[in-house]
């Protein structure tokens, strides 16, 4: 056997290890979400407030439900803020004031809610517990009890001017939500409800997302539910419905929840405080939050809970382009990486009980490993089928992993929203995401992991900021 | 150069893609019956809909008729089928009347028999259909609805406890409050804020036994700390005393939530142990103190609020500043000496005066 002959077996040997710890990944990524599948199910139907009117409607008249200061992040939102904030202002609670954070926007954003609300500059006095960008001016309408615009300096991020609006919030819980985002009105009273039942050791609830392209919408609320239009918000909207309904749920469960959309969640305003708020170090502000309630309450050793309630809905509008679309999940990734690694020391220690164990390892297989392996698989295992290395049944169960359990997953996910939520209205909208379920292992998954390549790129470039969306008025 | 694998790990790999294969195809099948499933269920939503507007129309006419049709012709009107939608129907028009209406709606529920319905509700239904039940049964008057109520009152489900709580109260089941405080004494419910406004729905002849119930040191925290806001929000002098009382009591939310009470009362008898408690060594019993003393007016407290400009907590001290503004004259001049100092009882004195819109 000469040198190349050695060095080729050699390779060969390498490719094909790699080709099964790729399938490994696979395999167990696949076991979690069967896993997953009955949990959440189970979670479901134990804490289902769908069709609960009747204790939403006591919670409602009692005018006991817990104060809340909702507080909205803007930052070059005139084309929505002004809509938005009306919505959030008909939001059916009983104790709750809206504050909008303008951080130090560009565009019209502050003028125009002057305008609309005839705002007043107002002095409140407050306590800096949390460190932000100089605040320039606050704001309130003699029109709107209930809202407060703040006006400050842009402090190159989300969690600056989060930090800002929990400084000068006075209610025991906060809600975070996105500023192009819109709730449907007994969202706060659905997810507050936790709180309620278990006010001394609930810090977090996160509810649940939805993709608003193809709804109708009028006057700020979401009047009547349809499917996106285009291909790419289609398959967008299977893929909320299966991380929010299935893996969300399941987390929920078990008491792993790693993550609280920063697109609607609402927290104990002192747990966060005392965890020093929202970091400015990273674009995955509300996974790393979460990961540091873990570790600060778990170090203090204080009994707490989060959960994930699916009902309260909040509507947010998805790229539908590719472009768009690529730098959010390259963001996505980016902050899920800064959170991992800023807290890798909780991975498999003991000391953090399941979220280090569980939590962090399922972080670790699914969006650390997940994407080099899908993508390097995508390359390798077919051309060591082609080329004889690999036999038939090898590549039969890596298309099995990675293509078509994708399918299994998100139809399960279907099934579960059918038989429990109900909120697709007509049977061809179930028609139509199943056939986005399909056809998203074929394309557009492999970009996705394309993207999430990309946000690994960034990470090690240390790349900062959150990249161009544009918004679209309602 | 192929790759030999075992046998072994070609089975795994079989098995892999074919059990793959096989749960898709078992997802879509079941979609598939999801599907029929749900074409079937709009075709009846649209007859259920109708209905129910149907039934929404009977029962306001009837409820505003001048007479009501003999029991016979009203079971003429019911059809099969009908007992969930009428429970619907009602629980949403109950939530908005009483009086006359009220009890017209439940004369037509009975001469329905939807008691013998909700009856098989509360024993098998899902949650969400016995709290509605639970509900609806707050709108009777006869003594098997009672019973039924009591019984969950026992509920192992502390929403379902609380409705049925809230269905005695409604129900002005004083007679029954011994049970309930026995309940309650062993009760897990942590939802205060909501127990409280059920316990306050009792009203004053429940006085007693909610004094009973924030004194026991059986119950929990939280069902102490309800009962003594709902005898807030009942607002009984003859509960003051007792409040005095538990404002010396060892745990601390049980301190804060009775001075809180003691100020929503506003009984001067209050003002000894107010200027006491703002000593405290919890800050929450400081900062309900301070506000105490701002809302009773005691002029008395002035040194001691003043000293609290200082505490370490931030809302003892805005507290403290927002007291001695309430409490005007002296009290405001003070204020002002103080934010033209330096420190931290300055900063909030600063602060203050600012919100309220007064020039330093």
């Amino acid at each position: 056997m000469n040198l190349t002959e050695i060095f080729l077996s050699g390779l060969t040997h390498i490719l094909v290890i790699l080709s099964w710890a790729i399938l490994l990944i696979g395999l167990l990524q696949n076991i979690i979400y069967i896993i997953q599948l009955p949990c959440a199910w189970l979670e479901l139907k134990q804490y289902s407030q769908f069709e609960d009117v009747e204790s939403t409607w006591q919670l409602l008249i009692s005018q006991m439900a817990i104060p809340i200061s909702v507080l909205v992040p803007a930052y070059n939102e005139e084309a929505t803020i002004v809509e938005n904030t009306r919505s959030l202002l008909a939001l059916e609670y009983p104790n709750f004031e809206v504050t909008i954070i303008n951080d130090g926007s560009s565009d019209q954003t502050l003028q125009e809610l002057i305008t609309a609300f005839s705002l007043k500059p107002i002095s409140r006095a407050h306590e800096l517990r949390l460190q932000h960008a100089p605040v320039k001016q606050l704001y309130s309408s003699p029109f709107f009890p209930h809202l407060t615009v703040i006006d400050k300096e842009n402090g190159k991020g989300k969690a600056d001017a989060i930090n800002a609006g929990i400084n000068f919030s006075r209610e025991l819980l906060f809600c975070i939500i996105d500023a192009d985002s819109l709730l449907e009105p007994q969202s706060l009273l659905q997810a507050v409800r936790p709180f309620m039942e278990d006010p001394k050791h609930m810090v977090a609830v996160g509810g649940t997302v939805r993709i608003s392209n193809g709804c109708i919408i009028n006057g700020g609320r979401v009047r009547k539910i349809g499917l996106p239009k285009k291909l790419l918000p289609l398959i967008q909207y299977i893929e909320y419905i299966r991380a929010f309904l299935m893996a969300r749920l399941a987390w929920s469960r078990w008491k792993v929840l790693t993550i609280i959309s920063g697109a609607f969640g609402i927290f104990q305003r002192e747990a966060v405080i005392k965890v020093g708020g929202f970091s400015h170090n990273t674009v995955g502000e509300d996974l790393e939050i979460i990961l540091k309630l873990h570790k600060e309450l778990r170090r203090s050793q204080f009994k707490y809970a989060m959960r994930y309630v699916p009902e309260p809905v909040c509507w947010t509008q998805a790229p539908d382009d590719l472009h768009t679309l690529g730098i959010q999940r390259s963001r996505w990734q980016r902050g899920m990486l800064e959170g991992f690694f800023k807290h890798r020391d909780m991975l498999l220690n003991p000391q953090y009980g399941r979220i280090g164990i569980l939590g962090f390892s399922h972080i670790l297989l699914i969006d650390v490993l997940g994407p080099l392996a899908e993508l390097s698989g995508l390359i390798l295992i077919p051309l060591l089928w082609i080329f004889g290395i690999l036999n038939l049944h090898f590549f039969l169960a890596y298309v099995a992993l990675f293509f078509i359990f994708g399918i299994f997953i998100s139809i399960c996910s279907l099934i579960l929203e059918e038989i429990e939520l109900y909120r697709l209205p007509k049977v061809s909208n179930l028609i139509w995401l199943a056939f986005a379920s399909i056809i998203e292992n074929f394309g557009y998954r492999q970009l996705s992991n394309f993207w999430r390549i990309r946000g690994w790129w960034q990470f090690i470039r240390r790349k900062t900021g959150w990249g161009t969306m544009v918004r679209k008025r309602y | 150069m192929a790759v030999s694998l075992t046998a072994f790990n070609n089975l795994v790999l079989y098995y892999i893609w074919r059990s793959t294969l096989v749960l898709v195809l078992l997802t879509f099948v079941v979609l598939f019956f999801l599907l029929l499933r749900k074409g079937f269920n709009n075709w009846r939503q649209i007859r259920l809909t109708k209905r129910r507007q149907q039934l929404t129309n009977l029962l306001l006419v009837l409820m505003d008729s001048a007479l009501l049709p003999d029991s016979a012709t009203l079971k003429m009107l019911k059809q099969r089928g009908d007992d969930p939608l009428i429970c619907d129907v009602a629980a949403k028009i109950l939530r908005t009347v009483r009086g006359r209406f009220e009890k017209r709606i439940i004369q037509i529920l009975n001469a329905w028999n939807i008691l013998h319905y909700l009856q098989g509700v509360l024993r098998s239904a899902r949650r969400d259909k016995r709290i509605q039940a639970l509900s609806l049964l707050a709108h009777f008057r006869d003594s098997e609805s009672l019973e039924l109520l009591l019984q969950n009152v026992n509920s192992n489900d502390l929403n379902i406890q609380f409705m049925a709580l809230h269905g005695l109260a409604e129900r002005s089941a004083i007679a029954y409050l011994p049970n309930i405080l026995q309940v309650l004494i062993h009760s897990k419910q942590r939802n205060t804020r909501m127990l409280a406004w059920v316990l306050k729905s009792f009203r004053e002849p429940a006085v007693a036994f909610l004094i009973e119930l924030a004194k026991s040191q059986k119950a929990t925290t939280e069902v102490r700390t309800a009962a003594i806001l709902a005898l807030m929000y009942i607002g009984s002098l003859a509960a003051v005393l007792p409040l005095i009382e538990l404002a010396d009591d060892g745990d601390f939310e049980i301190r804060a939530m009775s001075i809180a009470a003691l100020s929503k009362i506003g009984d001067t008898r209050a003002a000894d142990v107010i200027l006491n408690k703002l000593q405290d060594s919890a800050h929450a019993v400081r900062m309900e103190a301070a506000h105490a003393a701002g809302s009773l007016g005691l002029q008395t407290a002035i040194t001691d609020l003043v000293y609290l400009l200082q505490d370490e907590q931030w809302w003892v001290r805005y507290r403290a500043a927002e007291a001695l503004f309430m409490l005007g004259g002296r009290g405001t001049v003070v204020l002002r000496g103080i934010a033209e100092k330096q420190g931290l009882a300055a900063d909030i004195a600063r602060q203050l005066l600012a919100e309220k819109g007064e020039k330093i």
